[in-house]
């Protein structure tokens, strides 16, 4: 179990991580999310006592870092690819870590073994690709068979083998009562891992609740109809009491409603439907939606308005259509800028 | 350079070695993860670990292996050249070891590479974090840093500079009579420490200024910069600082100081006590500082 109490850390005027607490539990996996520039790597060295404090405190089993004996046993890190001396063996990097720490040596080879780098063990590590770089860094973090583990952006520059791979590890982790925390800045990844989930944005928790929880609050449905009459739906649904709100490009969105029965509604009074389409959010939105205020290099100016927590219903469906599916996360940082739904609006009209 | 291939090397065997079955059954213990977890453990590792950590580290880098070379290839190569040159042209007398101090100036911008990379490669690449994460106490990482270090060069820079004493002995101790036994120890034992001392205040100053390129350069600044600004400092600067340059300091021992009434031990007393200050400076650096 890591806890931490009201965790500040400053550089200059500008605050990284403002007032976290929050508590990672064993025996599950914790993902850690949040835009890049949040404060998630700050925060993760923090906890290994790499970076100090400006107030407030972790504490790992009630033990601050410091005092943790030996420190592979206990915990294992990962916290960049390639932190590795470039003309130094897999070999001797894992040898090093272990003579630190009393591990026994043997233990070098199976971790080794367990990451598929027993082939190249001996070669210089400057030669590895990116994602032969992250195998080594979960070797050395696995080295000492330790009850928790801490991965930074674990997946980055893995094939989909790869990620599947540290995906069953680290689930495999969490269920022998290993406590796992997982940063990263990609909410489909954690959907596929996370059993908890701990977000941040501008330093500050966003959310820190059960992933099936965030799953239920956040994948709100909508459907979505086009039609060139649009007053006499909107008057059929009014009947029923059932509100559409227009949501830009002569399309109308109907929260949580059910798409037969609206189907029904319109042919009962004659109207003609171009469209009529069941929208689903993902969590991927979700996430950015809940974060989109406190994404730190933002491409417009301006404050935006839209309220830090689960998106509002109603609005949740639109975005991921209506800014382009193939858009990149961050691509419509700018246009989120310009606050909530009104921003997007006068995008999609222009 | 191999590159092993994720899917037939890594997923599957890699899932088979883990252990079966995400239960990760304790009592099953046919993986390296089916074992309980360990106890908690009792007694701390100590600086005896930290020493063979960092002795694992230096010297499984290409760049300890190269720099020592070059600074051995450097005292004995050079200095042996000299020697050879010098040949039938000694009177008895001479200061046969004073033909040294070229390659000893030449070998001593090794160990400062070397000392400064010691600590320098790990900021640079990020290991750093790794090294504090496993052993969060920055002195005693530090200290072994120095410790390995410290013994390394003056192993290294103390058989150098007596394996030319020896060649030059030999070639042209007939001509030149018998060398003072004082003058043999100040130029082997004298030219070790220094050698050390220097690879000490290199590892300070890569560790104050965590850059390897802006290290060396401060570090090379400091060797040579005294000589060049000696001469244009004034009449009462001036002199000092070419008397106590590293340049200097460096003649003195080879018994071609350029004052002779300040004797090359007091001028080696000096540079360690610049030395210590610098690793007192670099000791609260790396304790205060994040990384």
């Amino acid at each position: 179990m890591i806890e931490l109490h009201e965790l500040t850390k400053r550089y200059g005027d500008k605050l990284a991580v403002d007032r976290l607490s929050f508590a990672i539990p064993p025996g599950v996996v914790t993902g850690f999310l949040g835009p890049n520039g949040a404060g998630k790597s700050t925060t993760m060295r923090m906890i290994l006592d790499l970076d100090r404090p400006t107030s407030g405190r972790v504490l790992i089993d009630g033990r601050h870092y410091a005092q943790l004996r030996e420190p592979v046993k206990y915990i294992g890190a990962l916290l960049e690819a390639k932190a590795l001396h470039p003309g130094r063996s897999a070999r001797n990097h894992l040898l090093w870590l272990a003579q630190s720490n009393r591990v026994p040596v043997r233990r070098v080879d199976e971790v080794l073994a367990l990451v598929g780098l027993s082939e190249v063990a001996d070669k210089r590590s400057g030669g590895f690709s990116l994602g032969m770089g992250q195998r080594l860094g979960i070797a050395a973090a696995l080295l000492g068979d330790p009850r928790i583990l801490m991965f930074d952006e674990p997946v980055n520059g893995l094939d989909p083998e790869g990620i599947l791979w540290v995906r069953n590890l680290m689930k495999r982790l969490a269920a022998e009562g290993r406590t796992v925390f997982v940063s990263s800045h990609l909410m489909s990844e954690m959907a596929l891992t996370a059993d908890h989930l701990v977000v941040i944005g501008r330093g500050r928790l966003l959310a820190d609740l059960p992933m099936t929880e965030f799953i239920d609050r956040n994948s709100r449905s909508a459907v979505r109809i086009r039609t060139p009459q649009p007053e006499a739906l909107l008057d059929a649904l009014a009947g029923a009491a059932v509100t559409a709100e227009p949501v830009g490009d002569g399309a109308y969105e109907v929260a949580g409603g059910d798409a037969a029965k609206i189907g029904e509604l319109a042919a009962a009074a004659g109207v003609v439907l171009h469209e009529l389409s069941p929208q689903r959010a993902s969590l991927e939105e979700a996430f950015m939606r809940m974060t989109a205020e406190s994404v730190e290099y933002q491409a417009g100016g301006g404050s935006g308005t839209a309220a830090a927590g689960p998106p509002a219903p109603g609005g949740s469906t639109a975005e991921g259509s209506a800014a382009g599916g193939s858009a990149g996360w961050g691509a419509d940082w700018g246009q989120r800028s310009g606050g909530g739904r009104r921003g997007r609006r006068k995008t999609e009209e222009s | 350079m191999a590159h092993p291939t994720p899917s037939p090397a890594g997923g599957p065997r890699a899932d088979a070695a883990y252990g079966d079955g995400p239960s990760g059954d304790a009592a099953h213990g046919d993986g390296p993860y089916g074992r309980p977890l360990p106890e908690s453990p009792v007694q701390e590792p100590g600086l005896r670990h930290a020493l063979a950590s960092e002795w694992t580290k230096i010297r499984s880098v290409p760049s300890t292996v190269w720099t020592l070379a070059v600074a051995v290839g450097a005292v004995v190569g050079i200095g042996g050249a000299a020697v050879a040159w010098s040949r039938g042209s000694t009177r008895p007398g001479d200061n046969i070891l004073g033909l040294g101090l070229g390659g000893f100036l030449v070998g001593q911008i090794a160990v400062i590479v070397l000392g400064v990379l010691t600590v320098t490669s790990e900021y640079g690449s990020g290991m750093i974090r790794t090294t504090l994460v496993v052993c969060p106490r920055r002195t005693r990482v530090l200290t072994a840093k120095a410790a390995v270090l410290a013994g390394l060069v003056l192993v290294a820079g103390t058989a150098s500079v007596g394996l030319f004493a020896a060649l030059a002995v030999l070639v042209l101790g007939p001509g030149a009579g018998p060398q003072p036994a004082g003058r043999l120890l100040d130029a082997v034992a004298g030219g070790g420490l220094y050698l050390t001392v220097v690879a000490l205040m290199s590892l300070a100053v890569g560790t104050l200024l965590r850059h390897g390129a802006g290290a060396i350069a401060a570090m090379i600044g400091f060797v040579l910069l005294p000589v060049v600004l000696g001469l244009f400092a004034g009449e009462r600067l001036g002199p000092y600082l070419l008397r106590h340059s590293a340049v200097a300091t460096s003649a003195s021992l080879f018994g071609s100081g350029l004052d002779p009434d300040t004797g090359c031990w007091r001028l080696l007393a000096t540079l360690a006590g610049l030395t210590a200050v610098l690793l007192a400076g670099a000791y609260a650096a790396a304790v205060r500082r994040d990384v």
